[in-house]
């Protein structure tokens, strides 16, 4: 039997509802949760020892310390109990990489008519840079045990180039203004990324590729249906970041996978 | 009659004197070399533009919180290193150095669609250059056509950082260059360098005298005014001598012709327009008071000390401090977000002159 601990913030909560579906198919993994909504989940730390949560933080606002209690059953977990560990909602800094889409055509794979224009060996450079850059440092270097696989923050959904969308994603906007497709300069840069992280032998996890539509970003269906990690309830339609449970399924069912699959022969 | 001086030097300050002014002074004291004709303040926005040397004085006005334009910004995260191997981050649009006042001339009237310039794409192994910049893309481009569409792209950004400052800094460095015998089109390196075939019937040498620099200066000053009529500039030389010369005079010699002709039009310049202001970097490094020490073992290349004292008397002189809290939120122009923090580490500057270091035998 595989340990597995899903640890994360909101984002967690889709991978929940998706394992509730999957898990019969995954006989030999024993999937355990820790998970805390943005602002409780900020107060966690990671201790050498292994031990993560809300640790020596007495000063900690108490609705953040109720949180995490009602969602996990305690405050802290050992991440050393588990063979492996997988960082869910991680920020992996896609806005960065968006950021400059929006400003940058990029030679042969991103013409969106941009006032500046960029050549591929400076974008993969560049990419190379905050990818390392993005990776994670710390305590998480040394786990002493437990592999760690990193699943980033989900790419927005498709809705988020409406109209009336969140002003905070008016960046996805402008790097997908005409119906082309941030896939293959976002491939750079979790290509990118996950290099980082397998120099620092931690896994990662793409955007499962059913997820994605046509111009790189998540499928509308999959916002549709969304629940809040701490009540339960539904994010509210204008929410472009939170998956739900068919989107939990397909990316359970890819990490899994993945997990389980056995290392690939140096 | 009484109350006439003895002499119109008498009563002078002691900064006018030899004696008080250098001989006196403890070493490595930069002295009282500068006093601004107008004052730099915390709101202004900045271009910078010139030789090697300006890459150190567009770093240290950043360092200082001041609002340094950058026309094609990266993302913070990314590193000085790879964004400077790229161009990036050096001046306030991705032009490389600028070592003379006609390719400056040159680049703004090209940016402002009154000129093209012969020969514009450069080739090496099968690879394209922008022979205006030639070191931006180590590698090269996949064709000429797209370097061309790269250059579009990039004066549209020199167009746009330029008639937004409120302060052109730039830094003189040369009077040799290489140019199109035809067209006189100069380039910023010798073809052949990094990349191109040097041609002796193709491109021609030369050396701008005095009057030249004066003019190409002046030119782009009054073009530049005419479409941001209240940007005043901030002048200097660069202190680091020629790698090499093309001249026939002995390096030294054909250094001190260069650094002369560029003084001297600084001093004409300044004398002229209310609008420009000389900082004299170039006489505070090479200055008898620090014994060398502001040069690199090299005796070419600034130290970092030396670099410190100049932008600190700069800074000073303006009020400015040199490494103020990043208190001062990061801006940077157009794209206003993407630059870093003032550097600790002897920040290399990107010098595509020092190439020619190579052909030394």
């Amino acid at each position: 039997m595989t340990r597995v601990l899903i640890l994360g913030n909101s984002h967690a909560g889709a991978l929940k509802l998706g394992w509730n579906e999957c898990r019969s198919e995954f006989s030999a993994m024993d999937v355990e949760f820790f998970a805390a909504p943005i602002g409780a989940f900020r107060l966690c730390t990671l201790k050498s020892s292994g031990r993560f949560g809300l640790i020596d933080r007495p000063d900690a606002d108490p609705r953040a310390r109720d949180q995490i209690r009602k969602l996990n059953g305690g405050l802290t977990v050992n991440l050393r109990e588990f063979d492996t560990v997988v960082r869910v909602g991680y920020q992996w800094k896609l806005g960065q990489v968006i950021d400059l889409l929006g400003r940058y055509n990029i030679d042969g794979i991103h013409e969106i008519g941009a006032p500046l224009r960029m050549s591929l060996a400076g974008f993969r450079s560049i990419c190379e840079d905050m990818a390392a850059e993005a990776a994670p440092n710390g305590h998480w270097l040394a786990l002493n045990g437990p592999k760690l696989w990193i699943v980033g923050l989900p790419i927005p959904s498709e809705t988020c180039l409406a109209a009336d969308a969140d002003p905070r994603l008016k960046a996805w906007k402008a790097a997908v203004p005409n119906g082309t497709s941030v896939g293959p300069a976002l491939g750079i840069y979790i290509d990118a990324f996950g290099r980082a992280l397998a120099d620092r032998g931690i896994g990662m996890l793409p955007p499962t590729e059913a997820t994605l539509g046509p111009l790189g970003l998540t499928r509308k269906k999959f916002t549709l249906g969304s629940r809040r990690l701490a009540s339960g309830q539904a994010h509210p339609e204008s929410d472009r970041s939170h998956m739900n449970a068919d989107y939990g399924v397909l990316v359970m069912r890819d990490l899994l996978s993945r997990i389980g699959a056995p290392a690939p022969v140096q | 009659m009484s109350g006439t001086p003895a002499s119109p030097y008498s009563g002078l300050p002691p900064r006018a004197f030899w004696r008080s002014g250098v001989s006196e002074r403890a070493p490595l004291t930069p002295g009282d070399l500068y006093q601004p004709k107008f004052r730099v303040t915390g709101d202004m926005r900045i271009a910078t533009a010139g030789s090697c040397f300006a890459q150190h004085v567009g770093r240290a006005l950043r360092g200082a919180g001041l609002d340094v334009i950058d026309a094609e910004p990266l993302p913070a995260t990314v590193s000085d290193p790879t964004a400077q191997k790229f161009g990036y981050r050096l001046y306030s649009a991705r032009y490389g150095n600028i070592y003379t006042a006609r390719q400056l001339r040159q680049l703004f009237e090209e940016a402002t669609g009154r000129f093209e310039p012969a020969e514009p794409v450069w080739s090496r192994d099968g690879r394209f250059f922008d022979a205006q910049r030639p070191g931006v893309e180590p590698d090269g481009l996949d064709s000429a056509d797209l370097v061309l569409k790269h250059r579009e792209g990039h004066l549209a950004a020199v167009s746009k950082a330029f008639s937004s400052a409120d302060l052109f800094v730039f830094t003189f460095g040369l009077t040799e260059a290489w140019i199109h015998a035809r067209t006189g089109t100069v380039y910023p390196t010798a073809p052949g360098t990094i990349a191109g075939q040097f041609d002796p019937k193709a491109y021609s040498f030369k050396n701008y005298d005095a009057l030249e620099v004066l003019e190409d200066f002046e030119k782009f000053r009054a073009a530049l005014r005419k479409i941001n009529p209240n940007v005043r500039f901030m002048i200097t030389v660069s202190p680091v001598p020629l790698t090499a010369t093309a001249s026939g005079q002995h390096v030294e010699v054909a250094t001190c012709y260069s650094k002369s002709v560029l003084r001297a039009v600084c001093g004409m310049l300044t004398s002229r327009h209310d609008d420009i202001d000389y900082f004299p970097s170039y006489e505070l490094i090479t200055s008898l008071n620090s014994r060398g020490v502001y040069f690199e073992p090299n005796q070419r290349s600034v130290s970092q000390t030396g670099v410190n004292t100049a932008m600190a008397t700069f800074l000073g002189a303006h009020g400015l401090d040199a490494a103020p809290a990043a208190a001062r939120s990061r801006k940077s122009g157009p794209g206003r977000k993407g630059t870093k923090p003032a550097r600790t580490k002897r920040d290399e500057e990107v010098c595509e002159e020092a190439l020619l270091d190579a052909f030394a035998k």
